[in-house]
């Protein structure tokens, strides 16, 4: 009966959250087999560890934290090359106008991919899951300060990538004004 | 928490701002806030960040999803609750109870005929699929045989990186590591954990999948007889396989609590 229930639940959670745990599982992995495999994972997991999920509403955040227990398990040693060690001048990216800096899924997934791991755990967290900073900092245990700098740090990064990528396919030939720039002076 | 009091750069505070929310709200923002009403240049800076922001945003969800992905996931958990059916049933037919004399007797055939399928096996050169109750089974035949031989301090050597020690048990001091050139069949290498009982407890690593074990180590051992308790699991193509001298209780004291999801 128990068992019942327990297979009528995973077979919920599967049909409502696979796709999401996919997505999140590729922006995390880079790679259309590794997330697909890391959404194995997760549900495996979760079959095992049904009994903790309390609150179904919570589903969706407990799968995703999942995936990112299993993805920082089997992420890859190798470290991702730094934007700023490869010649990027992180605080010039220029806009074409504000808000329309041209984003292409595959483009974004090859910044993604450039990301150092904690960096791109933070950045993940805030784009795809919508988490606040205080958020991240309490799933993953970090200092208020850390997250922040990270999240700055990162997401300077992705825009760094995601303009170089467009640049090199000519989506950006006509640059911005000075004004248009990021800014890059830092603000105390 | 950071309670350091350290003042944040005005640029971190600006890019923890989610899009479209009340962050500006938090009161670690604001002075930030206080700032965009008074710096007409700041606003526009921040203006523009939240619009990138928002098209980076929609862009994290632009996915294609592969055909029968649903499907695959369920037939994976299908086969997976087949398999630990078949483990346990089988642990289910073994006697609660048995005389000393049957156990001497038994102990004795089921070497013997560990020891001719053992042989069996190497002369086939190891050509079968192995189970996860066939993993456990010649992972404590291999223990019950295993010399530990002296390794290497972990901390003074580092380990062979294609056989890491497993994430999800708990930092010790004093692990040793050596290398089992046929563990299962294949190379691999045994991490020697200190134990606070006496017993001895050996983490086997291995490069080699087996359909039907866990992603993590289960919290009760999946073999527990003659005094010993094993569990096994995969993560990747790495195998695991924790053998302890001593019950369910010394098993889990291995487990790194702190790993693994918490609702």
């Amino acid at each position: 009966m128990a068992d019942d229930r327990a297979n009528s639940d995973l077979s919920q959670l599967v049909a409502e959250h696979a796709e999401a745990v996919y997505r999140y599982a590729y922006r995390l992995t880079g790679s259309v087999h590794d997330a697909e495999d890391l959404t194995q994972q997760v549900f495996l997991t979760a079959q095992q560890r049904l009994a903790q999920l309390r609150e179904v509403d919570r589903a969706q955040g407990w799968l995703f934290t999942i995936a990112r227990n299993c993805f920082l398990r089997t992420a890859s040693k190798k470290r991702p090359v730094l934007a700023t060690s490869v010649g990027v001048d992180l605080d010039i990216v220029p806009m074409e106008e504000a808000g329309s800096l041209p984003v292409d899924s595959a483009q974004l997934q090859t910044a993604i991919d450039q990301l150092p791991v904690d960096f791109r755990l933070v950045v993940v967290m805030f784009y795809f899951e919508d988490c606040s900073y205080r958020e991240i900092a309490e799933r993953l245990e970090l200092p208020l300060g850390t997250v922040m700098s990270r999240l700055a740090r990162g997401k300077k990064q992705l825009r760094a990538a995601i303009f170089n990528a467009a640049s090199e396919m000519g989506r950006l030939m006509s640059t911005g004004t000075d004004a248009e720039r990021w800014p890059a002076k830092t603000h105390h | 928490m950071d309670h350091t009091g350290r003042r944040q750069p005005m640029q971190d505070v600006m890019e923890s701002c989610r899009v479209g929310s009340d962050d500006l709200h938090d009161p670690r923002f604001a002075e930030l806030a206080a700032r965009l009403s008074a710096d007409a240049e700041l606003a526009g800076q921040f203006k523009r960040r939240q619009r990138a922001d928002a098209a980076i945003k929609a862009a994290f969800q632009e996915i294609a999803i592969p055909s029968g992905l649903v499907d695959r996931i369920a037939a994976r958990l299908a086969e997976s609750k087949a398999t630990a059916q078949t483990t346990f049933d089988s642990k289910a037919l073994r006697p609660v109870w048995i005389s000393r004399r049957r156990f001497l007797i038994g102990a004795a055939s089921l070497s013997a005929a560990a020891v001719l399928l053992l042989a069996t096996i190497v002369q086939l050169g190891r050509g079968h699929r192995e189970t996860p109750a066939s993993v456990l089974e010649e992972t404590m035949q291999f223990f019950t045989a295993d010399n530990r031989a002296e390794g290497e301090l972990a901390s003074r050597v580092p380990p062979p990186a294609e056989f890491p020690m497993s994430g999800d048990l708990i930092s010790l001091r004093g692990v040793h590591w050596r290398r089992v050139p046929r563990f299962l069949g294949s190379p691999g290498v045994a991490y020697d954990l200190p134990s606070a009982t006496g017993g001895r407890a050996t983490l086997y690593v291995s490069l080699k999948s087996v359909p039907g074990l866990p992603v993590v180590p289960p919290s009760n051992p999946d073999w527990g007889t003659g005094g010993s308790s094993a569990a096994a699991w995969q993560v990747g193509e790495t195998l695991y396989v924790l053998v302890v001298e001593g019950d369910a209780v010394v098993y889990r004291s291995y487990l790194d609590p702190s790993r693994g999801p918490l609702t």
